[in-house]
């Protein structure tokens, strides 16, 4: 699925960022292999505790097998495909912070607010500039979707503060 | 024998009412399908009320295959438009069809999916009844060691399938693999990697990670690709190249 859409021709990332995402992998490998021989029972392949230790050495062994290869393709200095440009870094942030308070606001404020306020704010986030047709679409949308569920479908979902 | 009662059935469907409670449950099933998370099973169950009225059991259960086939295609839509599979049976729709999206194919896809739907739907189901009978005896005599074979024989070749990279398609095998331990060991009870919450003994569930992994990641990755500019509307057809995991 390749186009000749030559100006947006992808420029490798910094090599600090395959380096950090191998630091990654071993952590979170570390982290299964204390996790699952932390667990109660015998290791034996029948036992809860041999899959999650496996898996452990398997996230370290694929962590130093892709450090490796970073280390020896920036050592021989060949251009690496494999990892994309970024853009757009802080409203990356902004729309992952704007989720992570969603999660949080959507109990105590109900589904129809949080979710009309969170729309609102993504589309910001997003780069949209018409900020009242986002308000408009936001509050009917959501209000559209909580009906739907929670009358026409019996789905409950959150009512939080308003008199839903 | 088996076509007489084949051809029977046929006889009963083929009556103007039974007929249009297929066509109302097809609307109905795709309707509620489109929304993610809400898969052919859940909508059958949702939709159990509406049967309360009817007096007939064979309508009824015209009209819940409408159903059940109309979610199944539903779940098709936002696959094919927005990368965004509903329930895992749609997941391999999403890739294929919202390639052709992507190129500006979203009509002829969508069309695909639907006529596929139809003329699959209707030779699997015509199918089933002649193989009905052998293909139960031969479930019967799957074990759990066939299915611990078929399960290794499927990741296996999904990570050798997917991606240029294999240890990026094992880097993801094995995340997936660490999400799917999660919870409480279906055979000692025993909690793994719960970190000492107890809502996540029940593990994460399929709906949410897919949800999560798709929706929320499409949207992160076409904000991060850079196509969004301040004031105008992103192009989906210009874009370079799928999602592609690994």
């Amino acid at each position: 699925m390749t186009s000749p859409d030559v100006e947006e021709a992808t420029r490798p990332a910094a090599s600090w960022a395959q380096l950090a995402f191998a630091a990654v992998i071993l952590l979170l490998g570390a982290l299964v292999l204390t996790e699952g021989l932390g667990v109660r029972g015998d290791l034996s392949p029948q036992g809860p505790r041999f899959f999650p230790t496996a898996l452990g050495v398997l996230w370290l062994v694929l962590g130093v097998l892709y450090l490796a290869s970073r280390i020896r393709s920036v050592a021989s200095g060949a251009p690496d495909d494999s990892t994309e440009r970024l853009a757009h870094g802080k409203r990356l942030a902004v729309l992952a912070v704007l989720l992570v308070v969603y999660v949080y606001v959507l109990y105590p404020l109900g589904y129809a607010l949080s979710t009309a306020l969170f729309f609102i704010g993504a589309a910001a986030a997003l780069g949209s500039t018409h900020y009242r047709r986002d308000m408009v679409v936001g509050v009917l949308l959501s209000l559209a979707v909580y009906f739907v569920f929670s009358r026409m479908l019996g789905i409950s979902l959150p009512s939080g503060v308003l008199p839903l | 024998m088996i076509l007489d009662d084949l051809l029977g059935g046929f006889a009963t469907v083929l009556t103007p009412g039974n007929l249009l409670f297929a066509a109302l449950g097809v609307t109905l099933g795709t309707l509620v399908g489109v929304l993610p998370g809400i898969g052919p099973a859940v909508t059958i169950a949702l939709l159990l009320p509406v049967t309360f009225q009817m007096d007939e059991p064979a309508g009824a259960f015209i009209l819940f295959a409408g159903i059940y086939y109309g979610a199944m295609y539903g779940g098709s839509t936002t696959s094919i438009l927005l990368n965004t599979p509903g329930e895992s049976a749609s997941v391999a729709t999403a890739m294929e069809g919202h390639l052709m999206a992507k190129a500006g194919r979203a009509r002829q896809a969508l069309a695909t999916a639907a006529i596929g739907s139809f003329v699959a739907g209707t030779i699997s189901t015509l199918l089933l009844t002649v193989v009905a009978v052998p293909l139960g005896r031969l479930a019967s005599t799957v074990t759990a060691a066939d299915y611990a074979a078929l399960m290794v024989l499927s990741l296996v070749s999904v990570t050798a399938l997917v991606g240029r990279s294999m240890v990026r398609g094992l880097l993801s095998l094995a995340l997936g693999m660490t999400i799917g331990i999660i919870g409480l060991d279906a055979l000692s009870g025993q909690p793994r990697l719960t970190f000492g919450q107890p809502v996540l003994f029940d593990g994460i569930d399929e709906v949410t990670l897919i949800i999560g992994l798709y929706a929320i990641g499409e949207t992160l990755y076409v904000l991060v690709k850079g196509r969004t500019r301040p004031g105008r509307l992103a192009e989906l057809r210009r874009r370079r190249r799928a999602a592609s995991p690994g």
